[in-house]
This record gives C-alpha cells, sequence and structure tokens, in this order.
C-alpha cells in the first residue's frame, strides 16, 4: 500500500535515469558507427557493429529499474507499483529526447559523421547482391538524418521499444525495490 | 477459490504493449513477403534494441524477422506468460517466492551462452537461442503475478 504522507517529487530520480539511459544509448549508437566506419562495406544487410548499438539501448532497457531504485532507496519510500510504471514510461520518453538530442548535438560536434554514415550505407548498397532495380529502391528510401520528419519518426520508433521496455523495467523495479512485502 | 484481479488498466495497457512489441518482432514477413524491406517500421522499433543478424534470426514468409532468435523467444514467451498470468496466479503456491530466483537464473544461462559462445567454447544455433530467450522471456511476468491477481478463499 502506499505511504499515506505526501511523497516527494520523483523529477530528480526521472532526469537522473533519462540521463543515464541518453548517455548510455547514445554514446554505444555513435561508437558503433564508427564502428561502422571502421569496416569496409560488404553488402551485408546488417552489420556487427549493430550488436554494439544494440547493447547500449538493452542497458537503457534497465532505466526502469534505476529510476525505481533510485527515488524508493533515496526517500526510503513505498509505493504502488502503478507509479512504478510511470516513472518507467517516463525514463523511457525522457530517455529518448536525451538520446536525440545527443545524437544531433554530436552532428554539431563531428559534422562529417553523419555524411560518412550515408555514404558508407550507399556503399554498402551498391555491394549487395540483388537487382539493380532493387538497389534503386533502397537508395531512394535513404532517409535524409538531418530531415525534422526523419529525426521524428526516428524518435517515436525508438519510444515505441525503449518506453514499453522500460515500463516493464519499471514494474519490476517498483516490485523489488518499493513493495511493502 | 476465486481470483481476485487489481490494478486492471495497467495489465491491459501492459499486454497491449507486449503484443504490439511480439507482433512487430515477427518482422514485415507478416503482412506480406518476398521483397527485402529494410527500412521497415518493425526493424526501426528494434534497431537499437537488436542486432538483427540475418545469420541469427528467423524468417517469416521468406522475410527476415526484425529481431534475432533469441529475441523472438524473448519477446514472445513474454506475451505468453502475460496472458498467462491469471492462471499462473491461480495455481501460484503463495507461500513460495521464487519467481525472482527463476529471472536470475534466466539471465544467468543468456549471459553463459553469450560468453561461451563468444569465446567459441560451443556454439549456439537459432533453436537454442530461442530456448534460453524463452526462458527469459517467460519469467519475468511471473514476479509480478502477486500484483496482478491473487486467490481469494
Amino acid at each position: 500500500m502506499e505511504n499515506e504522507q505526501v511523497q516527494p517529487s520523483y523529477w530528480n530520480s526521472v532526469i537522473i535515469a533519462s540521463l543515464m539511459v541518453g548517455i548510455v544509448v547514445s554514446l554505444f549508437s555513435i561508437i558503433g558507427g564508427y564502428m561502422m566506419l571502421g569496416n569496409e562495406p560488404d553488402g551485408a544487410m546488417f552489420n556487427s557493429s549493430q550488436l554494439f548499438q544494440a547493447l547500449g539501448c538493452l542497458i537503457g532497457a534497465f532505466g526502469g529499474i534505476f529510476v525505481n531504485w533510485h527515488y524508493a532507496k533515496g526517500y526510503d519510500i513505498t509505493y504502488k507499483i502503478g507509479k512504478g510504471a510511470l516513472l518507467g514510461l517516463l525514463v523511457g520518453l525522457i530517455g529518448t529526447i536525451f538520446t536525440v538530442a545527443i545524437t544531433q548535438l554530436w552532428n554539431v560536434i563531428d559534422p562529417s559523421y553523419q555524411e560518412a554514415l550515408m555514404e558508407w550505407s550507399r556503399q554498402n548498397v551498391e555491394a549487395m547482391q540483388m537487382t539493380a532495380e532493387m538497389k534503386e529502391q533502397m537508395m531512394a528510401r535513404m532517409e535524409d538524418p538531418y530531415s525534422l520528419s526523419n529525426i521524428a519518426i526516428g524518435a517515436l520508433t525508438m519510444f515505441a521499444g525503449l518506453g514499453i521496455l522500460n515500463v516493464i523495467s519499471g514494474l519490476i523495479g517498483a516490485k523489488v525495490f518499493a513493495s511493502e512485502e | 477459490m476465486v481470483i481476485k484481479a487489481q490494478n486492471r488498466m495497467l495489465y491491459f495497457a501492459v499486454l497491449a504493449g507486449i503484443l504490439f512489441l511480439f507482433l512487430a518482432a515477427l518482422g514485415p514477413g507478416i503482412f506480406s513477403s518476398g521483397e527485402i524491406r529494410v527500412n521497415s517500421w518493425q526493424y526501426r522499433v528494434f534497431d537499437v534494441l537488436c542486432h538483427q543478424d540475418p545469420e541469427r534470426s528467423f524468417t517469416f514468409s521468406g522475410v527476415q524477422m526484425a529481431v534475432c532468435s533469441r529475441c523472438l523467444g524473448i519477446y514472445g514467451f513474454l506475451a505468453i506468460s502475460w496472458t498467462g498470468l491469471p492462471l499462473y496466479a491461480y495455481f501460484k503456491n503463495s507461500s513460495n517466492n521464487r519467481e525472482l530466483v527463476w529471472l536470475i537464473i534466466a539471465i544467468l544461462l543468456n549471459l553463459t551462452d553469450l560468453i561461451g559462445n563468444y569465446f567459441e567454447i560451443w556454439t549456439n544455433t537459432h533453436t537454442s537461442r530461442l530456448i534460453l530467450g524463452s526462458l527469459f522471456g517467460f519469467s519475468i511476468p511471473l514476479i509480478l503475478a502477486n500484483e496482478f491477481f491473487n486467490l481469494k478463499k
């Protein structure tokens, strides 16, 4: 059962956890991008650097556990599991915003990064074992990384995965760290 | 004995989210077959969550799924386990709370498999990764059973 008294604000914990998620996910993503640029395009649909990028995001999916640990232990309180889910959802949402912001900031720090990734992807499509027509279609579908709509769609799809996983990890975090049992 | 449900809205909201993830994990092949669609939304949802290596993924209608075989096990059995929570709560022995131990064992098994395969001590397969992922996915909701369903005598 939730404590009767007014509980302290959770925003401090949410911002800290979101920042952690944003830094981890974007750092692994950027390093993974440079790892990809270090390899020759071989025509593979997916590449080994994605394993590294996925690792970062999987760590980010544990943000829901971290925020509940930080909030419950920091204030020594207990609360209902629904609040744990809410904290996880907020971390997924704000963590996604931080990730997009850090990635865009990196594009300012190293403007050649996105261009190099696009060029690498073009060469990779060229090396793929498929018809010229299919290659043309894939080239046409390659998106402008600076387009606002593409950034928004990327953020939305990232939130769909990261948000749901952080809700589940938030439920577990609340159960483990904030339950009265 | 009857099952008493609580936090119903939260249960169904999470169920919807998990079913969405599972359907997305099956990839674009559930809607059509043939053409490669590397920019499909299913791939984009998971491109930061899974390595999506074609050599480690199943296909659906001839199209690569959006996640690897281990992740398919995780999301698939997460959905099955979450859906079956009322049944689990009905048969659960309230005096034993071993679900957290099962979850930790499932995580350790997957980590051991990853490490063993990475250092080439053994070579895992689609099936072994699917089974180990399934154990992990299945054990996650069980820890939360009492938060949603309780036996009322």
